[in-house]
């Protein structure tokens, strides 16, 4: 193995990382603020694919006007979701609207799989008015479209950040997140802001993913995996809203799952997400367990015994 | 007429799938979305011994069953201790993951999987036709079927149903939650790798689009169309899910391509759609009409001997706590707290909310874990037992929230608090022998003494949910003099009760302690724990600041001013 190919490897690494990071923080920002399992996350990513590729292959429309126009469409569509579905369903069914909602969440996403097939074809579309611009750096080659991702990434995760510390919106979202309730006492409307926050992660799930649908095919399934890697970095960073926590664990799931590429078959990366989400269940569960107190308290008795 | 059966094979295929979905999303309430990759290890592993070992097909299925429940078990065990979240989470990347693998691997034939798989033999007659397999899946239905219908009827599947509806007030009457859902997560796994085997065989292709996300959601919607917890839903939701291709195909008269895509599309929408405006699906759960048959049959009897138990006085300590501590970052809940409890007397704590009173309960019970000290009950050290053990050795609660289980039956309510059931036992289920329903009978009648005891008898056969806030109180306290443990202790037994209630209550609490049991009860209505306690810890701010009996706590001048708002 040669320093070469773990340059290039590395470098494709930081590339998704940004990627993940962007979905990550879209998603956490979601079901960290509201509790809702939004499964349809995915779906909503796919659908924006080929709105992009409507806006610029058949109308002409410039990719950049195109991504705005589609992220103001998904902001819009994750706000139906949570006012005309989500919601409603909660109120019914309270402390079990988690399997109602994730259940719902799927049927959106078979409904929007299948629409999506039926309106543009069930073949994968690729954006061909983009021109694959190729560049290379010392041992690392990259296209135009990578670049384009690492600034996206730059700019939302710095955006985040500033926004959540220092915006009367951001300490909004941190105080319903940390309490609905004495925030909604305190008079923060909950619901306007859980509006909000379906609208601000649906629009980054197209950030995320406009250089994803220049470099690559466009797919009505191709928002399953992205949005399941996303899933696994917000429930390991713990659901907290905190920017550079994800995209930490971003980085690290991306790379890892370059790296493992150098020791084993490119089938086995598929199981680096699976692998990394059963070590955390582990740890989570053993710690819930109060494994490690058992063991202390143990290991006390012995040195009494002793 | 070969399509036709093709339609009832496919039928008792994913009845299969959906039956033992049903059991684990609808009982147990844990969803998994990854029933279909299950059965994709049966189906890849009787694939793959067949074509490259030369087995006997049905051994192959034998090996697939086992293989899915290991990875059924691998999955449970971190992470069913979570919340219902992660276990989703885990079923959808393991789902994902599993079929990408096949995907990726050359030797598992990648995205054509493995193919021409050899035809089995039953009797002599291979399996070629779908004539042939309709008997064969028959069969393996009706298996499953039965293990689940025995499972889920059970009194098992009754510990199920209350873990689903609330996980605590399960424990907290002496039932290991994780044992049950680990149990029946291995159980469906097997039996989503017998189906994915079975289907394998029976299309003599295993790949991944066989088992693949879509037909994960497929299974899905049968259970949900079919109705959750109903498993005779499943088999409707299967016969609809997969007679709609046909009859779709018969009406919009689309290009087969297209008219999938109709389809589950259609399906999807059905889903929000029925979550929506009949979430109970088709055929919605039934409860357990024993209820009934008991009442009848006590009625018809002479009353037998009342299930109090016989008064033994005594100064024996029962309870002793020293040094217990727990604090939550800097907040003080409990302050080396030291108590101690006699036996067939009544303790009280009182103290301003938010003195710590519920958390020493908690504490107590193992719900919380104590940062230091130790907790004895008959000089057993329980410190560090899960709230289950420490139910199983003597010492039960009840709630602030009453914690009943408004879905089920008032006599299941308190038949499930009453220990060693042997039908709570997956190996005695299925045992010859009648002992599981003897035992039952024994349990039925035993937790009809108990409502008859409180006064609730004539309400055994309803619904717990349609009980009145005291009624429901009163139920809590059947459910634990049922557990038979000796030391009880109740949270507010009167809070919010009305008067008439209140005395029934009290008076039912002064029998417990005539019967020898111990009681420590958290109250705030000075009036009651004058009338009950011999004793009383008076808590603040986590720590106990006096002891003695409610007089002495009253005569002192400071406890008077800071407390019992009179003025000195």
């Amino acid at each position: 193995m040669s320093v070469d190919v773990v340059a290039q490897l590395t470098a494709s690494g930081v590339i998704t990382g940004f990627f993940y990071s962007v979905m990550a923080i879209g998603f956490t920002l979601i079901i960290g603020t509201t509790g809702r399992f939004h499964f349809a996350f995915g779906i909503v990513y796919a659908l924006a694919g080929y709105l992009v590729f409507t806006g610029t292959e058949r109308l002409g429309l410039p990719f950049y006007v195109t991504v705005i126009v589609t992220a103001a469409i998904a902001a819009g569509l994750g706000m139906a979701i949570e006012a005309f579905l989500y919601k409603p369903l909660e109120r019914r069914a309270g402390r079990g609207a988690l399997l109602a909602i994730f259940i719902t969440a799927l049927g959106i996403t078979l409904l929007g799989q299948n629409l999506i097939k039926l309106i543009w074809g069930p073949s994968d579309l690729v954006l061909q008015s983009l021109p694959i611009k190729p560049y290379s750096w010392g041992p690392v080659s990259f296209v135009g479209f990578d670049i384009g991702q690492v600034i996206t990434g730059i700019v939302i995760i710095a955006a985040t950040i500033i926004v959540l510390r220092t915006t009367n919106l951001g300490r909004q979202i941190l105080a319903v997140k940390s309490n609905p309730n004495l925030a909604a006492a305190g008079g923060l409307a909950p619901e306007r802001v859980f509006l909000i926050v379906f609208a601000i992660g649906s629009a980054m799930a197209v950030f995320a993913g406009m250089w994803q649908y220049a470099k690559f095919t466009i797919s009505a399934q191709m928002g399953f995996a992205p949005t399941l890697t996303a899933f696994v970095i917000a429930f390991i960073a713990g659901l907290q809203l905190k920017p550079m926590l994800l995209v930490g664990w971003s980085f690290a799931i991306a790379l890892a799952e370059r790296y493992v590429t150098i020791w084993l078959d490119v089938a086995w990366s598929n199981l680096v997400v699976l692998v990394g989400l059963l070590a955390y269940l582990v740890l989570l569960s053993a710690r819930t367990a109060g494994l490690s107190q058992k063991i202390r308290r143990r290991l006390q008795r012995e040195q009494v015994v002793a | 007429m070969n399509d036709w059966l093709n339609y009832v094979n496919l039928v008792l295929l994913f009845s299969i799938f959906a039956v033992s979905l049903n059991l684990l999303l609808g009982y147990a309430g844990i969803l998994s979305a990854g029933q279909a990759a299950l059965g994709a290890m049966g189906g890849y592993t009787t694939a793959w011994v067949t074509t490259s070992w030369g087995w006997n097909p049905w051994l192959g299925v034998l090996l697939g069953i086992a293989i899915a429940a290991a990875v059924g078990l691998l999955l449970a065990i971190p992470s069913l201790p979570l919340p219902a979240e992660y276990v989703i989470l885990l079923t959808l990347v393991a789902g994902e993951a599993l079929i990408g693998l096949a995907i990726a691997s050359p030797v598992l034939g990648g995205v054509f999987g493995i193919q021409s798989i050899p035809a089995p033999f039953v009797f002599g007659i291979e399996l070629t036709r779908a004539v042939n397999w309709v008997i064969p899946l028959l069969i393996g239905g009706a298996i499953v079927y039965s293990i689940c219908w025995r499972i889920g009827e059970s009194p098992f599947g009754r510990v199920l149903r209350a873990t689903r509806d609330d996980e605590r007030a399960a424990s907290s009457v002496g039932k290991h939650v994780f044992r049950y859902r680990v149990w029946t997560f291995v159980i469906t796994a097997a039996m989503a790798g017998l189906a994915g085997g079975l289907f394998a065989l029976y299309l003599g292709i295993s790949s991944p689009t066989v088992y693949g996300f879509d037909v994960s959601m497929g299974i899905f919607a049968m259970v949900v169309l079919g109705g959750v917890a109903n498993l005779r839903g499943s088999i409707l939701g299967a016969i609809i899910v997969v007679f709609s291709t046909p009859v779709l195909q018969r009406l919009l008269d689309l290009p087969p391509e297209r008219e999938s895509f109709v389809r589950i599309a259609i399906y999807g929408l059905l889903l929000v759609v029925v979550i929506r405006f009949r979430p109970q699906g088709i055929l919605p759960e039934r409860h357990s009409r024993s209820a009934k048959k008991i009442s009848a049959a006590h009625i018809a009897e002479t009353h037998g001997t009342s299930p109090i138990l016989q008064a033994h006085p005594s100064d024996e300590l029962v309870l002793r706590t020293t040094g217990l501590s727990k604090s939550f970052g800097g907040v003080v809940a409990a302050d080396d707290l030291s108590l101690e409890l006699h036996k067939g007397t009544i303790t009280a704590l009182v103290g301003p909310n938010g003195a710590g009173k519920t958390t020493v309960f908690n504490l107590l019970t193992g719900y919380l874990r104590p940062d230091r000290g130790s907790v004895q009950l008959y000089s057993k050290e329980l410190g560090g037992l899960r709230p289950d053990e420490i139910a199983k050795n003597g010492m039960v609660r009840t709630f602030q929230d009453v914690r009943i289980w408004p879905g089920m039956s008032v006599l299941d309510n308190v038949a499930i608090a009453i220990p060693q059931q042997a039908g709570e036992h997956i190996d005695q289920l299925f045992r010859p022998g009648r002992q599981v329903s003897r035992r039952e009978t024994t349990v039925l009648h035993e937790a009809y003494e108990w409502l008859s005891f409180v006064g609730l008898e004539d309400m055994a056969g309803d619904s717990a949910g349609e009980l009145s806030y005291g009624q429901s109180k009163l139920l809590s306290l059947a459910r634990v003099m049922a557990t038979n443990a000796p030391v009880v202790l109740l949270d507010e037994p009167v809070s919010g009760v009305d008067t008439a209630w209140a005395d029934r209550m009290l008076a039912l609490v002064e029998d417990m302690r005539n019967a020898g049991r111990t009681i420590c009860l958290v109250e705030h209505n000075l009036h009651v724990v004058d009338r009950l306690a011999t004793r009383a810890y008076f808590m603040d701010l986590g720590r106990i600041i006096a002891e003695g009996t409610l007089a002495e706590l009253t005569a002192s001048p400071e406890l008077a001013r800071t407390y019992f708002g009179l003025r000195s």
